[in-house]
């Protein structure tokens, strides 16, 4: 009996659809192992005739959830799913979207859809709000938080990945011969290593870490062998889980953190903040001094867009605060 | 501010100097608001910035409170590298809306009572000027 296979949509941005394509001949072995019965990139089936089946073996999601749509999505999906895959880092953990609960989705809305010069918009509609005159469908309702789908519902396979490597992917297949064979995999499984990155990467790591001056990736030549935050360049390494075959490093680009916190850890940035502030002039703080230290950390521009630019979304501060003002930019 | 608020202040304090000091605070019979929920650590550089937006999430405002900058750190540089987190944790905190000021570091030795209690009336009062924190829901 094949697999019978639905994929749900978030908010997505392709690459996920993208990741199957690069399977090459593998796509071969899903077609043998997988029936697809919802999957709107590929079959023509709507999410009605997803609704009248009594119960699908693997429901697949992709993206976050960003509007009311998404979540009922989501929800259908795990109703009729025995197993549900939260498919890339934005099912897992919200993605770069996760991004946008750094401001208020109204401002989002407004930004997108009245201030920018090139929107022509009279009547200040904005989607999702007002029901359009003349038109009988309606836009689904934008959320006010970007969110993991773990936020709503209990995910048995997590596959992160931004998008998830073809290594990941063939994982993902064997864990489905093995369900078709009527093995259940164990609850929230992991397609992912459970250490950190740098216990995968070659580069040649110092015994203790001490960072001179943080430096941005186009400011002078970066070393190939060694370690990139020696070099004063912040990789994420440290914090994230290994399992992407250090796609990044390989390419001379330090790790910004797609496949997600280590196990044990709530939090990516804040655990990085923590790592990467202590390893400042290490050693050297009493000579260096406060109010040099207090420079060398100011050169770090946006500790947010580095440190939570896939996981914000799930972090401890996941929202926009109104501390400083509503329309605070910054 | 309506007067029913009262601000709620997660305090980590050192093991040598800032829980010290607020011993003095208490020996020394110095009143200061009842606002502090005291957290006693080893040193402040054992403190995770994790930690510190967990207190965050469930107070109005955070108080570190360890051994004086440069020589008095008992780990010989744990108030550094709690320095440093702090200042770049004070960055984030500003993108995401929050203002730093209610992460608050301090440097207050065993003796320094006197300090302890202004810190804690000064920060009690400048938390009731800020109101509760608020995130969108």
């Amino acid at each position: 009996m094949k697999i019978k296979l639905a994929v749900g949509y978030g908010s997505i941005c392709g690459g996920c659809d993208v990741a199957f394509i690069d399977l090459g001949e593998k796509l071969i072995d899903l077609t043998e192992l997988v029936d697809i019965v919802f999957w709107p990139a590929l079959v023509d089936t709507k999410e009605e005739d997803l609704r009248k089946l009594k119960e699908i073996d693997v429901g697949m999601f992709f993206g976050a959830i960003r509007t009311d749509k998404h979540k009922a999505t989501l929800e259908l999906l795990r109703e009729k799913a025995r197993l549900l895959v939260a498919f890339g880092t934005c099912a897992c953990y919200g993605g770069v979207l996760g991004l946008a609960n750094a401001a208020r989705s109204m401002d989002l809305l407004k930004t997108g859809y009245v201030i920018t010069k090139s929107t022509e918009n009279p009547k200040q509609i904005l989607p999702g709000l007002e029901k359009l005159e003349g038109i009988p469908i309606s836009i689904p309702k934008i959320r006010s938080l970007v969110s993991p789908i773990s936020d709503f519902v209990d995910v048995d396979i997590w596959v992160p990945g931004c998008p998830p490597p073809v290594d990941s992917i063939i994982k993902l297949l064997d864990v489905l011969k093995d369900y078709q064979r009527g093995h259940l995999p164990p609850k929230g499984l992991f397609i992912a290593e459970d250490r950190s990155l740098c216990e995968f990467c070659d580069r040649e790591k110092p015994e203790v870490l001490q960072i001179e001056k943080f430096r941005r990736v186009h400011e002078g030549k970066i070393d190939e062998k060694e370690c990139l935050l020696k070099q004063g360049i912040l990789c994420l390494g440290p914090v994230t889980r290994g399992g992407c075959g250090a796609r990044c490093i390989k390419a001379n680009m330090p790790c910004r953190g797609c496949f997600g916190p280590v196990p044990n850890v709530e939090d990516q940035g804040t655990k990085f903040i923590t790592a990467v502030a202590a390893a400042l002039k290490a050693g050297e703080e009493r000579e260096v001094g406060e109010e040099e230290l207090k420079k060398l950390i100011e050169e770090i521009h946006d500790p947010l867009g580095l440190f939570y630019m896939f996981s914000l979304a799930a972090s401890i501060i996941n929202r926009k605060y109104l501390d400083l003002g509503g329309d605070e930019d910054e | 501010m309506s007067g029913e608020y009262k601000p709620r202040i997660i305090a980590f304090l050192c093991r040598w100097c800032g829980y010290a000091g607020a011993d003095m605070a208490g020996t020394s019979r110095l009143k200061y608001p009842p606002s502090i929920i005291p957290i006693r650590v080893p040193c402040t550089g054992r403190i995770d910035m994790e930690q510190v937006l967990k207190a965050l999430k469930r107070s109005d405002g955070v108080l570190i409170a360890g051994c004086h900058t440069p020589g008095d750190c008992h780990y010989v540089r744990g108030n550094f590298q709690c320095f440093k987190r702090v200042t770049l944790l004070k960055k984030f905190l500003r993108q995401m809306g929050i203002n730093p000021a209610r992460v608050r570091l301090e440097w207050i030795s065993a003796t320094e009572g006197r300090k302890f209690a202004r810190v804690v009336r000064e920060f009690t009062k400048e938390l009731e000027e800020l109101g509760p924190l608020r995130g969108v829901e």
